[in-house]
Formats: C-alpha cells, sequence, structure tokens
C-alpha cells in the first residue's frame, strides 16, 4: 500500500471523474486483460506500465491467462532472424492471427507458460516472449564444452515458480543432462546414462519431463519411461502398461495429464491395426485406456498434445489435428519457405519475472541480421533500423490472415470415442 | 439466543450493512466470504457480524449472489450425476452472465466488496467484466473510468507511444 499516499494526493483533481479505483483493485483488473492489452494500457499511468514487473502479478496474470486466455499456437522458422507466431482460439480452433516473432535461432523447444526456449545447434539459448518481445540470453555451459548435439528444453516448477532449461547432449547412446534455472548464471550437470531414447524431446506434464526409452538399438519396443522431476531434480523410471510392450508408443500431454499413444507395430501381424490412447493416473503407476483409433494417425517426429478431445501434431509443412470425437482429420498447410518448429498452448503472459531481459529492438540493433552498416547508422528512427527483408517477411506475416482449416477426404478417419 | 435456524434447520447469519440493513442468509452462504468464514470459525458472528465497509444496495446484492452459488453447488438435492452437474453449471453461468451485467458503479462497488470480503468468484467475475469492459477503450478512456491521472512526463509519453507502435501497428 506504499502507493495510498499518492493516490490520496491525486484524488482532487480524480473528483472531476466519477469514480476512482485504488491501485490494489486496478492491478487485479489489469491482471484479468489479455497480455497485448496490458501492452496496450501502458501509456495510462505509471502504474499500470510498471505493475507487469512485480512478480506477484506476473504470477497473478499467468493464472489468469491459463484459465481464460489460452491459445494454441503454432511456430514457423522463416529467415533473416524471424519466427512466424500462428494462434488460434482453443475452443473453435479457428485462426486467430499471425504476429512475428524474433529470434535469430532456428530451434525452438515447446511454449511453456508463453515463453520458449530457441537455440542454434552451437549451443547458444535464450528464452523469448513473444508477447512483450523480450530475450534472454541463457550462459555458456562449461562442463561439455564441446558437445555434438544439444537440444534444449523449458519447464516450470509450480511450487517454486521458477522455470528451468534442461540441455539434452546425445552422443549416439550416452545422455548429458544439465539443468539451468532461469535468472541464474550457470549450468548444473543433473545426469548422465546410457539409454536410447525414442525420441529426443520430452513430454512435459506438470512439474515432470518423460522421454521413452527404446529396448535396444534395433528394437521399436519400449518397457520404460525415463522421467525427470524439474522439482528436486532427480531422474526415475516409469513402466508402460504390460498389454502395449509389443506395440509403437508415443508419449505426449493433454490439459497437464500425461498420455500414451499405442500404434500398431510395422513387425506384429497385420490385422491388429487398432491405435490405442492411455492415460496415465497422478501417481504414473496405473494407465487407463481412454480411446481407440482404428488405424495409425500420420504423425511427425515432433510432439504433439492434446486439447478438448483433439491431437494436435505440427510435421514440418503441415499442422494437423484429428477430432478423437468424430475421427475427422483437419490440417493446415504453413505458407512456402516456412518450417514448423514448435506448437503447443500458448498464453499472452509477461513471464519470467527475472532481471536481465533485452528488447528484441535492442537485439537486432546491429545484429548481422540488422543489414548493411549504412542501416545500423540509422539507429534513432524506429524502423529504420530494421533491414527491409525482415520488414518486409513482418509485413508478410501481416497480411496472412485466412488460415482455413482443410479437412482430409471423407473416409480418412482416426479417431473414434470409446 | 443461539444460532437462528433456516427454514431447513442451516444455521443462519446475519449481516449488518454499513447503513444499517440486516440481511438474513445460510451459513453455507455467508461462508462463501473467506472473512465471514473465518469469523464463523472464530466463533464471533453472534448475534450478527457488521460489514461497515459495504452498503446495503451492495451488501444485497452480495447476499443474491452468495445465495444463488450456495444452493447450486451444494448438490443439497443429493443427486449429483454428470448431467445435472453440468445443468447447474449452465443455469449459475447464465445466473452469473445477468448478476454482472450492471452499470459501472454498481460493477465497481460489487468489486470492491467482493474483495473486502474475499469472495474469490465473485471477485473473478467482477474484474472479468470490468476488463472485459475496458478491452476497447483507448488510454485516454481508461483514465476516466478509473479517475487515474495521466503521471507522465511528455517525453515518458512519448517513448511509450513509440515503443507501441513498433509492437502493435508499424510492424
Amino acid at each position: 500500500m506504499e502507493n495510498s499516499d499518492e493516490h490520496l494526493d491525486g484524488q482532487n483533481e480524480a473528483e472531476q471523474y466519477q469514480l476512482s479505483l485504488p491501485q490494489d483493485a486496478q492491478r487485479i483488473i489489469i491482471s484479468f486483460l489479455t497480455g497485448r492489452t496490458v501492452l496496450k494500457f501502458r501509456s495510462v499511468c505509471k502504474f499500470w506500465r510498471d505493475c507487469v514487473k512485480e512478480s506477484t502479478f506476473v504470477d497473478c496474470h499467468l493464472n489468469n491467462a491459463l484459465r481464460f486466455h489460452q491459445f494454441i499456437a503454432c511456430f514457423t522458422s522463416v529467415d533473416h532472424g524471424l519466427v512466424h507466431m500462428y494462434l488460434f482460439d482453443p475452443t473453435t480452433v479457428n485462426f486467430k492471427r499471425t504476429e512475428p516473432v524474433f529470434s535469430s535461432r532456428f530451434h525452438m523447444s515447446e511454449p511453456c507458460n508463453g515463453i520458449m526456449c530457441a537455440y542454434d545447434l552451437e549451443g547458444s539459448a535464450e528464452i523469448l516472449n513473444p508477447t512483450t518481445r523480450k530475450h534472454l540470453s541463457l550462459p555458456a555451459s562449461e562442463h561439455v564444452p564441446q558437445a555434438p548435439y544439444s537440444e534444449y528444453f523449458l519447464g516450470f516448477v509450480h511450487s517454486t515458480k521458477e522455470y528451468k532449461v534442461v540441455s539434452l547432449r546425445h552422443w549416439v547412446r550416452h545422455l548429458t543432462f544439465e539443468a539451468c534455472t532461469i535468472g541464474t548464471k550457470s549450468w548444473r550437470k543433473v545426469h548422465e546414462c546410457e539409454e536410447f531414447l525414442k525420441k529426443t524431446n520430452p513430454v512435459i506434464v506438470n512439474d515432470e519431463m518423460h522421454w521413452l526409452l527404446l529396448d535396444d538399438v534395433s528394437s521399436n519396443f519400449t518397457q520404460k519411461i525415463l522421467s525427470f522431476s524439474l522439482t528436486d531434480e532427480k531422474f526415475s523410471y516409469l513402466d508402460v502398461p504390460s498389454s502395449v510392450r509389443d506395440r509403437d508408443l508415443e508419449l505426449f500431454e493433454g490439459e497437464a495429464k500425461l498420455y500414451l499413444l499405442s500404434m500398431p507395430c510395422c513387425m506384429v501381424a497385420a490385422g491388429f491395426t487398432e491405435s490405442e490412447i492411455w492415460m496415465a493416473d497422478k501417481t504414473r503407476q496405473f494407465w487407463v485406456p481412454l480411446y481407440n483409433i482404428p488405424s495409425r494417425p500420420p504423425l511427425g517426429t515432433r510432439s504433439f498434445f492434446l486439447h478438448e478431445k483433439k491431437l494436435f501434431f505440427g510435421t514440418e509443412k503441415r499442422f494437423t489435428y484429428i477430432d478423437l470425437l468424430d475421427g475427422r482429420v483437419r490440417y493446415i498447410d504453413v505458407p512456402p519457405g516456412e518450417n514448423i518448429i514448435s506448437s503447443g498452448m500458448f498464453v499472452e503472459s509477461f513471464a519470467p519475472a527475472v532481471t536481465g531481459l533485452v528488447s528484441s529492438i535492442t537485439l537486432f540493433n546491429g545484429s548481422r541480421h540488422a543489414g548493411s552498416s549504412s542501416t545500423a547508422t540509422r539507429r534513432s528512427s524506429g524502423l529504420s533500423r530494421w533491414s527491409s527483408p525482415i520488414v518486409q517477411s513482418s509485413k508478410r506475416a501481416k497480411r496472412i490472415t485466412n488460415m482455413v482449416w482443410k479437412m482430409y477426404a471423407e473416409g480418412t478417419r482416426f479417431g473414434i470415442a470409446l | 439466543m443461539a444460532a437462528a435456524e433456516g427454514s431447513d434447520g442451516g444455521k443462519m447469519i446475519v449481516l449488518i450493512s454499513a447503513d444499517g440493513q440486516r440481511f438474513e442468509l445460510p451459513e453455507a452462504a455467508a461462508k462463501l466470504s473467506q472473512i465471514v468464514l473465518y469469523m464463523i470459525e472464530d466463533g464471533c458472528c453472534y448475534p450478527s457480524i457488521p460489514l461497515p465497509k459495504v452498503d446495503g444496495v451492495i451488501l444485497a446484492k452480495i447476499v443474491e449472489y452468495c445465495n444463488k452459488h450456495a444452493a447450486l453447488s451444494s448438490g443439497a438435492d443429493g443427486s449429483s450425476d454428470a448431467a445435472s452437474e453440468r445443468s447447474k453449471e449452465r443455469e449459475l453461468k447464465i445466473f452469473d452472465a445477468e448478476f454482472i451485467d450492471v452499470d459501472v458503479t454498481t460493477l465497481f462497488d460489487v468489486m470492491m466488496a467482493a474483495n473486502y470480503l474475499n469472495i474469490k468468484g465473485l471477485l473473478d467475475l467482477a474484474c472479468q467484466r470490468t476488463a472485459d469492459l475496458i478491452k476497447g477503450k483507448s488510454p485516454e478512456q481508461i483514465r476516466q473510468t478509473f479517475g487515474i491521472k495521466n503521471d507522465f512526463t511528455p517525453e515518458e509519453e512519448a517513448a511509450i507511444r513509440k515503443e507501441n507502435a513498433w509492437a502493435f501497428d508499424n510492424i
């Protein structure tokens, strides 16, 4: 309440208006606005501009956004340091809008509370928030200076409200896991092991990351799941249901629950072609079969996710969903020249509430993507600091307004509820 | 006298508004307010609970909200199958939408009262309604609606305008 005196001082001037709301109430109202609207209202007064920097506000706004303003997002890499974000309404799945996201890195984790970890193969990574257009460079790892290949994943620890990035460096079956809490300056090695991962990207459910393990390199079969708790940074193993151990399995997330898709394996005799979706209970000890799918869905290598009984997945050029209630499959092809690099549930948030974030403008100003030096010298005049390819790509992003879902030919049905 | 008893045998709680009006409501409804709940738990709710910060007109609205929500969420009729749950949910949704469709002054008063009484559902409802009302307005209209003084220097305002233009229009 340190602002109450200020508030009273302002009351004489405010009397010409009919109402005057205390800042506590204003803060609550602001926390119910979408992230973009909050940014639009930065110019109301200093309080409205600055409250997005308070960590309690960031948490409160995030909770409301997760309850009332979720989106389905699909990210495509374009070029010139630009990523396009396609947003869909989660209930109607109608296309809402496209927005340019600035990042010179071509790989991206799945979104988590409205932020992502973008990285390149040289091992440089950043956290970016497409709503605030702010970036945070992650420290370089000291532990494995010459990693053959590394990937980065982003998760949220609910108890401490911290974000953690997990990096996975893999060399055949040798895996090194490192973790970095966003806002801290260093990586810590959390695990090393010899395992065959079916997919390198984990399925993230609440505070846990899960990977399916292959029995051995020549096998398609799996009996165990490797799990990492973001809270205590411990690894553990889970069993998959014994009845599906001779099947081709995939894990996925849906509305904070862990699911397993069991598909017919090519090695198993034809005839038994149904796929099944299983759900894990909270303890991860029991699995319940939920849906039967008459055939094998055309999944790519990327992660997929369930939302309101629709299973979404993005292959390189095509964003698809299966409606598990009517079995229909719909898809959207991304524009030529763009590749899907990430998809998932998205909110317009102000996370992470840490210091050290840099605006996209600053980041691209004078970077290798800002074009010729003559462009860089015209720094003070807003858009002129952007090289023309970025502006053009951005304009193109703004023009894409008519993306509609196309349906697979009648008869191509993949899902039927049990 | 000990606690008054309602028609269905449940305890009744009496709330007194700032202007001295009496409101009697079932304990289950009154407990939706975190503040009242604590007072009931501490046993300091008899013979009545004075609420000096809430006006009678607004308290009447609050009591209406609590009665409806308590009645529909308690499952008093014992039927708790999925279909009746859904129809109750629908009924509450319709009630909420009509309940909160009020003028801005009343809306703000309800919001302040819900904040003071700590009624989470009602506070969410009122704040969401307010957020919906203001999301299409201009910053100047926001200042007028909330009685906010523009405390920016011209330079600060220009800086924000430039940043917003970059974020929302020009690209």
